[in-house]
């Protein structure tokens, strides 16, 4: 029991200190990307402005988010929200207001894709999105897709095979995703799956060696675009 | 994902970790307490562990969350608070509990509140007529304890009406951006702040007095800027202050032992030299949960649970606990330039920097680096009212990171 | 956005300067962990004021000093082992700073930094200290002392290890007298002070020995020089008053009948400068002894900068402002003992954890070459004549004892009675030891301290000769 007293303390001592400094270093490592929610761009000059963060500072002075230098916009013009259902410009008290399809806003006014808002003289097409027409968020779901839909190209004969889920298996098994009948393959020879996002590939013939860009197939390795896997004498190209 | 180069920690893991740390606590707890306390400490132990799994599993998988450190590392503090209350006083540890749960219930309904700025900016009269109130009800009404007039009484529960407006206080100081752009004027803040500043000090909780000083100046500066205006109030604070130890010359004397709290030794530097002297013994890994002595002095648990957590702990723990405030506000500060409006930028900065500064006050008062002002330690210490503005604080530091809310049916 | 995120940036100063907080709060924990875990209000090892649970104090024969019983602690059940090892045991409340209980106090509660007092927790007991000290000699020499104030020591010169260590007035710690704040008397000046290590004195005729050597080594022709004594000697303005009337002698007469005249012809033509260098190199104003790395001793000192002649003259026999302390004079005697090399003297043998692992045992070093072979011979000779012609082999009987007595004029009063001190050890292979006695405020050396050498000894050879 005293013992037990004795090494309770330390491992106690150790398991607080495993999540803190676990939190604590990803606490103060963490930070989001940065992205690019809108674009105002400038009738006269096709000159393009991202608004990068939810709340932009529209304006003169050098603290604003999205700066004009027209003598007609206010040091602190307007804001540009991106709120729960949509982007929304404020007027901030500015002298020459703020005119959203040619109409003066009072105090807010609600952005839609490709309004034409005027900040005193500095005219600007509001777009929502990094770029184009396109919706923000579908855009974004869109992007995801594409990302998430790797493709294993069959270098021997060219022919591609898109992963569709989250893990392919690779063997002599019928039933497997890509088959491949010879005999010296295993009937469950490799499988390449998703883990966070990431893609790997494990071994799990035994016969053959499972290759990745000439180096065996040990242990479980992350896949990169462009990675070659030999099984014998198929071999496929990775590409993300 | 929103993050980039760092990675989430996986919540499963630490949480496997910190039920393995509670099932120690909970093991030396109940070896040592009276029979007659053991329900009560299981009840206490298994239904905390029971809301720990809940929620994570809730945001995990109903709410899609992904980052959990901040809940992580309130978790861990606060069953490391639990645990010293459960051992020191094993009949207030239900009480205790029902104050966790309520925290932990506010911490999710204010998150809720949070997510949606027009509502929240909407809110912000109605919370800072509501908290003077509270405020001017405390004063007339409050019973003293310990000197400080900072207690109500309802329906035979306790309150300590302050704590609470801590968070109104924040909530009411910070603004979106249009706001602030549009009325840059800090007056109506200013008049509120010393409301509630002054009322704090009628009431001769000036540890509490100061804390929302501190977070005060924090707000007016985030808001405004101006570090011109922000220093005349501090200047004319700080007479404020001078006047109240003119006239009230006893405040004074309760700093008299600061810097050499050995030569007061057993007069105003006790509590201070005890829990140094504890603090030692207990070494880097402390003396084990319950086998302190530092606890049988007055306000052990509450003041001094810096002291009772080195003392059982061990210094490296006490350590890490601090590393943890650092770290909220640091988190906060990352966030801010990401955050889904102004208002949530310093909602959390204002938040993070009130726990580290009362951690601050609480850890270097006893240690004798600051003065003793005997306010809590967030999280850890016992007190219902403390407990539960910590939680709800922590929604606000929860609240700056846009990966919290689901937004336009699209998780950001 | 940009500016609120730029503002908060300011937090940062925040975090700064908790963390230098933190940094002087870590700090301060860390380096007086130990004291302030050592505190008397710490109920970890304090009960009421005084230390409850710690280890056993014992000396070189494994006889217990001090022990924890039911909570408290204990001591040896010889009154005479308990008055005449309370110096070297200390009490249980701190007031002999130099005591084993207080300078090893970490040792004896086993309070680690690492982890704190919980092996006292663990163990209910701290670790276990032994001493080089021998009880027995210790009694003897304590009952030799009586009543009167002062001090005895012995040490093994070859080893360093310190086997008696006797400090007078004592008090019986299991029955303390609770006169000692309200006495008048001056019975109990000092009581806490361990004389031996914390005392110092006027070393009276003793010094002679550290002027003879410096003339050894600096005056070629000393020993064919002739001094004239005649009770007293004119140097510069002032006399300096010898014990008797020598006529002419040479250097080893003058030692054996320790002539003031010729000693203070010899220290001032040695002057200032040789006398003070030769007395720094044995760690005049130079160099607190620490025993046992922890026991830090008073320093002795000798300061002729700008003296006239005349107080060379007095320094030169021991007199003017001449303070040794008893422990650095007794390891500078084992040093002529031993060739010339002085040990460091130690008093803790070996420290045993709970679990009876030897966690810390003292080695026998070495303080370096005081004297050079042929000068140690030299200061031998006359040490040895001194005890075959002066004093008598009577008292050391069986021993080759070598030894210089000093008699410390210690006021300018015609009443006040001087201080009497032996220093010496025994040529006997079989017998490493070096003594040093030294009585306040008594009769000549040759009556007070010789005799308690003596009986000192003469228990000494009892005890580690068969």
């Amino acid at each position: 029991m005293e013992v037990l007293e004795y090494v309770l303390r330390y491992i106690l001592c150790f398991l607080a200190i495993a999540v803190i400094l676990n939190c604590v270093w990803s606490l103060i490592r963490l930070r989001p990307d940065k992205k690019v929610y809108a674009v105002l761009v400038d009738m006269s000059n096709n000159k393009q402005y991202p608004i990068t963060c939810y709340e932009a500072s529209v304006g003169r002075s050098k603290i604003c988010d999205i700066i004009f230098t027209n003598s007609t916009v206010s040091r602190s013009h307007a804001v540009i929200a991106l709120r729960k259902d949509g982007f929304y410009v404020f007027d901030t008290e500015s002298k020459s207001g703020v005119y959203v399809n040619e109409e003066k806003i009072e105090k807010s006014e609600k952005l839609n894709d490709g309004d034409v808002i005027a900040f005193g003289t500095a005219i600007m097409k509001f777009h929502i999105g990094n770029d184009g027409n396109n919706d923000y968020s579908h855009k974004k779901e869109k992007k995801q897709k594409e990302q998430k839909q790797p493709k294993l190209v069959n270098l021997v004969d060219g022919t591609e095979f898109t992963i569709d889920g989250d893990f392919v298996t690779i063997g002599r098994a019928k039933g497997s995703n890509i088959e491949l009948p010879a005999p010296y393959v295993s009937r469950k020879q490799a499988e390449v799956f998703k883990e966070k996002n990431k893609w790997y590939i494990e071994n799990m013939g035994s016969i053959t060696k499972t290759t990745l860009n000439g180096e065996t197939v040990n242990r479980v390795i992350p896949l990169i675009d462009g990675d070659v896997i030999r099984i014998g004498d198929f071999a496929f190209l990775f590409e993300m | 994902m929103q993050t980039v180069k760092a990675r989430n920690v996986n919540p499963y893991i630490m949480l496997f970790i910190i039920t393995l740390f509670q099932l120690i606590c909970f093991l030396s707890l109940v070896t040592r307490v009276d029979e007659q306390y053991r329900s009560d400490i299981l009840m206490t132990f298994g239904g905390y562990l029971m809301i720990e799994y809940a929620y994570f599993i809730g945001a995990r998988l109903v709410l899609g969350r992904r980052g959990f450190e901040v809940e992580l590392i309130a978790f861990l503090l606060t069953s490391i608070g639990l645990s010293i209350t459960a051992s020191v006083y094993p009949d207030g540890i239900v009480k205790q509990f029902i104050a966790v749960l309520v925290g932990i219930g506010g911490f999710v309904v204010l998150q809720w509140v949070l997510r949606d700025v027009k509502f929240c900016n909407s809110m912000r009269i109605p919370v800072a007529v509501l908290a003077l109130g509270l405020l001017v009800f405390t004063l007339v009404f409050a019973r003293a304890t310990n000197g400080a007039k900072n207690w109500i009484y309802i329906g035979g529960i306790s309150i300590q009406p302050s704590e609470l407006v801590k968070v109104a206080f924040i909530f009411v100081g910070a603004a979106s951006l249009e706001k602030l752009q549009s009325n840059k004027s800090l007056t109506k803040f200013v008049v509120f702040a010393f409301g509630c500043v002054g009322a704090l000090f009628l009431m001769y909780d000036f540890g509490t007095a100061l804390i929302f000083f501190f977070t005060f100046i924090v707000i007016a500066f985030m808001r405004s800027g101006d570090i011109r205006t922000i220093v005349l109030l501090c200047t004319i604070a700080l007479m404020g202050g001078l006047l109240v130890l003119m006239f009230r010359p006893y405040v004074a004397n309760r700093f008299e032992a600061y810097g050499h709290v050995w030569e007061y030794f057993d007069t105003s530097g006790y509590q201070q030299t005890r829990t140094m002297i504890y603090s030692a013994s207990g070494g880097l890994f402390g003396v084990g949960l319950g086998n302190g002595k530092l606890r049988d002095i007055f306000a052990a648990t509450e003041d001094l649970v810096f002291g009772v957590v080195c003392e059982e702990f061990g210094m490296i723990m006490a350590g890490a606990i601090l590393l943890s405030y650092i770290a909220l506000l640091v988190y906060s500060i990352r966030h801010s330039k990401y955050a889904r409006s102004s208002f949530y930028a310093i909602c959390a900065c204002a938040a993070s920097s009130l726990m580290l500064f009362q951690a601050a006050l609480n850890v270097f008062g006893v240690n004798d680096i600051l003065p003793l002002t005997g306010v809590t330690l967030p999280f850890i210490s016992r007190g219902g009212s403390s407990i539960i503005s910590c939680w709800m604080l922590l929604a606000f530091i929860k609240a700056v990171d846009r990966s919290t809310y689901r937004f336009g049916g699209v998780r950001q | 956005m940009k500016t609120i995120s730029k503002r908060a940036l300011i937090l940062y100063a925040i975090i700064l300067l908790f963390l230098a907080g933190c940094g002087l709060l870590f700090y301060n924990l860390v380096t007086n962990s130990s004291d302030w875990a050592m505190n008397r209000v710490n109920k970890h090892l304090y009960s009421s004021g005084s230390l409850a649970t710690a280890g056993d104090v014992k000396d070189a024969n494994g006889i217990v000093l001090a022990t924890t019983q039911n909570g408290a602690r204990a001591y040896n059940q010889s009154k005479n082992i308990r008055l005449s090892t309370l110096h070297t045991v200390g009490d249980n409340a701190g007031f002999i700073a130099s005591g084993i209980q207080t300078s090893f106090k970490d040792e004896l509660t086993g309070y680690t930094l690492v982890d704190g007092v919980y092996n006292l927790k663990r163990y209910g007991k701290g670790n276990d200290i032994t001493l080089t000290i021998n009880s027995n000699v210790c009694a003897t020499a304590y009952k030799a002392l009586g009543e009167r104030k002062g001090t005895v020591a012995v040490m093994n010169y070859k080893t360093g290890e310190l086997v008696c260590i006797v400090s007078t007035p004592t008090y019986d710690i299991m029955n303390k007298p609770d006169d000692i704040l309200t006495d008048t008397t001056g019975k109990y000046d000092g009581i806490y002070m361990n004389r031996f290590f914390s005392g110092l004195y006027t070393p009276g005729s003793t010094f002679k020995v550290i002027t003879a050597a410096c003339a050894i080594e600096n005056i070629p022709d000393i020993y064919t020089r002739t001094f004239e004594c005649e009770g007293k000697i004119q140097i510069g303005e002032g006399y300096v008053i010898c014990s008797g009337t020598h006529g002419e002698i040479n250097f080893e007469k003058a030692m054996n009948k320790s002539c003031n005249c010729a000693f203070a012809t010899i220290a001032d033509e040695l002057g200032s400068e040789k006398l003070t260098a030769t007395a720094e190199r044995l760690g005049f104003n130079t160099k607190n002894l620490i025993v046992s790395d922890k026991i830090k001793c008073a320093k002795s000192k000798l300061n002729l900068t700008e003296s006239a002649p005349l107080d060379i003259g007095w320094a030169g026999i021991g007199q003017y402002t001449t303070l040794i302390n008893p422990c650095q004079m007794l390891t500078m005697i084992s040093a002529i003992a031993n060739n010339g090399t002085a040990v460091s003297p130690y008093l803790v043998s070996e420290i045993k954890n709970p679990e009876g692992e030897v966690t810390f045992f003292e080695k026998t070093e070495t303080l370096g070459e005081f004297f050079s072979p042929s000068v140690a011979q030299s200061l031998d000779n006359l040490l040895r004549s001194n005890v075959k012609n002066q004093y008598g082999d009577s008292y050391f009987k069986g021993m080759d004892m070598c030894g210089k007595t000093g008699t410390a004029e210690i006021s300018d009063d015609e009443d006040a009675k001087p201080n009497a001190l032996f220093v010496g050890y025994s040529n006997n292979e079989d017998m490493p030891f070096a003594i040093i006695v030294v009585v306040e405020n008594t009769t000549s050396a040759i009556k007070s301290a010789v005799p308690i050498a003596s009986a000192v000894m003469r228990e000494v050879k009892t005890e580690y000769t068969n």
